[in-house]
């Protein structure tokens, strides 16, 4: 009797083990096919924490889910492609464009007369 | 007993993992799912057939024809500044409203005029008359480069505000980069060329709207506007070039910090 509880006890143990480990790999591995989350170590580590800490429910993965897909890792990742210089400067050569055409007297009454 | 209530519970917590492995990869899944207006109708060329008639005959009629398609070709003119100057988004509140007042008084010069000319029956008066079109109001040579003159001075003053956030956004990254022991001697050479570049084009520039907006006919007349106005294109040009240079500094110093 003790040897069936033993192993019963090491069955669930195991189980438990491997459920949590595949929840995280299943986590990260969507998130990186299919979304931003958990391409940063902040979502990662929540991912792994939620994991480990408890097999939580259904709901709350989910309303979790959202949570981390959406504001700093986004940010993060555009910063990492773009410098908002890049853009600043573009606004500034746009309107060097404009002081050209007034310059060069533009489309209006280029052929007028006096 | 005992047996049965381990093995329930493990089959519970094994239907619990699947469930939030489901949910994992049903919510990441989730997000996934989830100018210019033309100036053709208002060219010399338009009153080419009008002017020609004047040549081969010119009669009360014909020279006011010639008068009105003028005057209108310029109504024209003036309707598309106005809608540039409406429509700039660099223009001041105030340069924007003196345009538009020395659009409105020269349109309503032209309408009085052209009344005068539709009424005119004396060929030597409506000669005298059809003059006035160009001298009195000088809506190409004046106006029309008024205009873009101080649209373009303006543009410079708002270039000159949109290098203030660059400025503190290098600064930030060239102490940054010196806080981290960094070398940044050539990011701040170009940071301060930058800087130099952006107060001389704004220094450039920022007396020309008045000077330019003080400008009338009579003075185009008289001979002083013209030069007035080609200096201030002169100087815009120079403000033009300072810009670019302090483009080219900025991308330099964020360069250098890389």
């Amino acid at each position: 009797m003790d040897f069936q509880l033993r192993s019963m006890a090491r069955i669930v143990a195991v189980t438990l083990l491997v459920a949590v480990v595949a929840a995280g790999c299943a986590r990260s591995a969507g998130a990186g096919a299919g979304s931003p989350a958990g391409s940063t170590p902040t979502a990662q580590s929540s991912q792994a924490g939620a994991a480990a800490s408890t097999i939580a429910p259904a709901s709350t993965a989910t309303t979790a889910g959202p949570t981390l897909a959406g504001g700093p890792t986004t940010a993060a990742g555009s910063t990492a492609t773009t410098d908002p210089l890049d853009g600043q400067l573009s606004n500034i050569e746009n309107l060097l464009n404009g002081i050209d055409s007034s310059i060069s007297g533009g489309a209006i009454g280029a052929s007028g007369g006096e | 007993m005992k047996t049965r209530l381990i093995a329930l519970f493990g089959g519970v917590a094994l239907a619990g993992s699947l469930l939030f492995v489901s949910a994992g990869i049903a919510t990441a899944a989730g997000p996934a799912a989830g100018g210019l207006p033309g100036a053709g109708p208002a060219g010399k060329d338009v009153c080419a057939t009008q002017a020609a008639a004047v040549k081969a005959g010119a009669t009360v009629d014909t020279l006011r024809a010639f008068g009105d398609c003028e005057i209108n070709r310029r109504f024209t003119t003036l309707t598309a500044l106005g809608s540039r100057v409406t429509g700039s988004r660099v223009l001041t509140t105030s340069d924007a409203a003196a345009l538009q007042g020395e659009i409105a008084s020269t349109t309503s010069g032209l309408t009085s005029l052209k009344a005068t000319i539709d009424a005119e029956t004396n060929m030597a008066a409506l000669k005298a008359e059809i003059v006035k079109i160009a001298t009195d109001y000088r809506v190409y040579l004046l106006v029309v480069r008024q205009v873009n003159l101080v649209s373009g001075a303006d543009g410079v003053a708002a270039a000159q505000a949109r290098f203030a956030p660059i400025n503190t956004t290098l600064s930030a990254r060239i102490a940054a980069a010196k806080a981290a022991g960094k070398h940044t001697t050539a990011a701040q050479t170009d940071l301060d060329a930058m800087n130099a570049s952006v107060a001389a084009a704004a220094g450039l520039a920022g007396p020309l709207p008045a000077t330019l907006l003080a400008l009338t006919p009579a003075q185009y007349d008289a001979g002083s506007a013209g030069p007035v106005m080609d200096n201030a294109r002169t100087a815009l040009v120079q403000a033009r070039d300072d810009l670019k240079s302090a483009i080219a500094s900025a991308k330099a110093c964020r360069d250098a910090l890389k």
